[in-house]
């Protein structure tokens, strides 16, 4: 009954990390632009993902190392220096995206100016950190995230086309805006591919204390946990499709793609994406913040743990303390959160490679996994992400400017 | 550095021809014409709050005086002029806010849309 339950949260908890700023907002630009079409992207995508996932949770249950912690180790700090300072890069964007994110959402329901908000977002999401525990700031922000099953709902209530969303699992190209079509599928790959992941859910692994009795719980969560976050992001495109792409709508700002929920939802509409939209990135703006946190303490051979009190790791702490308002200064410099969350997933596929080539020599290292090492099929998969994850990286500034 | 030319160079021949600013003004223009249109029609029925709906103009106004400004810099006026049709009927639908005048706001959304019309995508968009 406890193992059951255990998977029961890790698949929320996957739900929570599968779902952020970036997931909902090109899941949107897609539906709205190129109606079912790009199906096939997100379901590529959420293969990868469920792979990598697995592999990160693996290697915790057998090496009891993170992921950043066992690059350091195999690959040596010059390489861990690279990588660092990319995530580190990478990571405050993202930040300041789900920032943002939630700061929309309050503007949305308020029609006060997002960046005002953004300060006391940001102090929440500091004193969260700073008081709670991992299972706290975790399964807390996971199960509120629960609500982003309205989308599942909203798109039940319209009635999708089954039989073309099934047919667009087959990759395709696009008929119109050929820039445009790459630049989003780029964006839903970073958007799944997000570095900061795959770290985060194996430094949970290690704050939870997995062991090998927990491999298979660690398959399931990866499978199902993912599958689920995938649903949601579906529905997500197929909403959009259906309320927003039928009227001529694109999305170029939150407020359009808000319109999505008004439809099957009347007067509840507007709250309920508004919600949907703040959790989600809430939930994922703890997640980046401790990332960082994670990958400066692990790294650099630090304390670390959120179940330590901050003083018992105060470099750990500080480097969230520090994160954080520097993402919410983001917010209001940049402007335009749609533009950073965009931009900032462009970025994410960039930086992919670098993480995911290292997870597969560790994978297949002896020393760190002993006889769980990857089988052919998921070393084949992974050299494919590998490569895939490069090509984007190739395109995606090409595309942002033809594009984006 | 190779790395750096090349990046360079990419980027440098990935920009946008006028032709290609001037279309993307006036999708951007329909786009925020139709969400106008649709908008106001919910404010009407009741399904949005005044104040949301007035966030939605605000933010059309706000988006549109750049892709003015944009697609004048680089096309010239002729670029500019859908993105400024859609831009006037804002400013009606900003004053009907005010007002509370709902009828004016449909009307004004609806010239919006009918001026400037947006490409409907069918939630089946057909590959090539």
């Amino acid at each position: 009954m406890k193992s059951l339950m255990n998977v029961a949260l890790g698949i929320v908890t996957s739900i929570g990390g599968f779902l952020d700023v970036g997931a909902i907002a090109t899941a949107a630009l897609a539906g709205a632009a190129f109606g079912v079409q790009m199906l096939w992207v997100l379901a590529v995508g959420t293969l990868c993902v469920m792979f990598l996932t697995e592999m990160a949770g693996r290697l915790a249950c057998v090496s009891h190392h993170s992921l950043v912690d066992a690059i350091r180790e195999r690959c040596g700090f010059r390489y861990f220096s690279c990588l660092l300072i990319g995530e580190l890069f990478v990571d405050l964007l993202v930040l300041a995206a789900e920032i943002g994110g939630v700061a929309v959402a309050l503007h949305l329901v308020t029609g006060i100016d997002y960046r005002w908000f953004a300060p006391i977002v940001a102090f929440a999401l500091w004193l969260l950190i700073w008081l709670g525990t991992f299972s706290i700031v975790q399964n807390g922000a996971s199960l509120l995230g629960l609500i982003t099953l309205a989308f599942v709902v909203g798109m039940w209530w319209m009635g999708p086309p089954w039989h073309e969303a099934m047919k667009a699992i087959v990759p395709s190209t696009p008929s119109h805006d050929a820039a445009k079509y790459w630049f989003i599928a780029v964006g839903i790959i970073g958007s799944l591919f997000e570095p900061f992941m795959l770290n985060f859910y194996s430094s949970g692994a290690i704050e939870e204390k997995w062991s090998l009795k927990d491999i298979p719980m660690n398959r399931v969560t990866a499978v199902l946990g993912m599958g689920f976050g995938a649903v949601i992001a579906v529905s997500i495109v197929m909403l959009s499709a259906l309320t927003l792409g039928p009227h001529g709508i694109q999305v170029d700002s939150y407020e359009q793609a808000a319109l999505m929920m008004v439809q099957p939802f009347g007067s509840w509409g507007i709250p309920l994406f508004a919600a949907c939209l703040g959790i989600a990135c809430f939930g994922a703006s703890l997640q980046v913040a401790l990332n960082l946190s994670y990958l400066f303490s692990q790294g650099l051979g630090w304390n670390w743990s959120e179940n330590l009190k901050p003083h018992d790791d105060a470099r750990f702490a500080l480097v969230y303390t520090l994160a954080i308002p520097i993402g919410a200064v983001l917010v209001i410099v940049l402007g335009d959160p749609l533009q950073i969350t965009t931009f900032s997933m462009a970025l994410n596929a960039l930086l992919a490679p670098v993480i995911v080539f290292p997870l597969l020599i560790l994978m297949n290292d002896r020393h760190y996994v002993r006889e769980y090492r990857n089988h052919a099929v998921g070393n084949i998969f992974v050299s494919a992400i590998v490569v895939l994850a490069f090509l984007i990286a190739i395109v995606a500034i090409p595309l942002e400017v033809l594009g984006g | 550095m190779w790395l750096t030319v090349a990046l360079a160079t990419a980027v440098a021949g990935c920009s946008k021809s006028p032709d290609e600013v001037a279309k993307e003004a006036r999708q951007s223009a329909a786009s925020w014409a139709a969400t106008l249109s649709a908008a106001a029609e919910r404010w009407g029925n009741g399904d949005i709050s005044s104040s949301y709906f007035q966030t939605v103009v605000t933010q059309a106004r706000t988006s549109l005086q750049k892709e003015a400004q944009t697609a004048r810099k680089s096309a010239g006026d002729a670029a500019a002029a859908p993105v400024n049709t859609v831009a006037s009927r804002a400013e009606l639908m900003a004053d009907a806010v005010k007002r509370g005048d709902r009828a004016a706001a449909i009307e004004a959304g609806h010239a919006a849309a009918s001026e400037v019309p947006a490409e409907k995508i069918p939630a089946v968009a057909r590959p090539q």
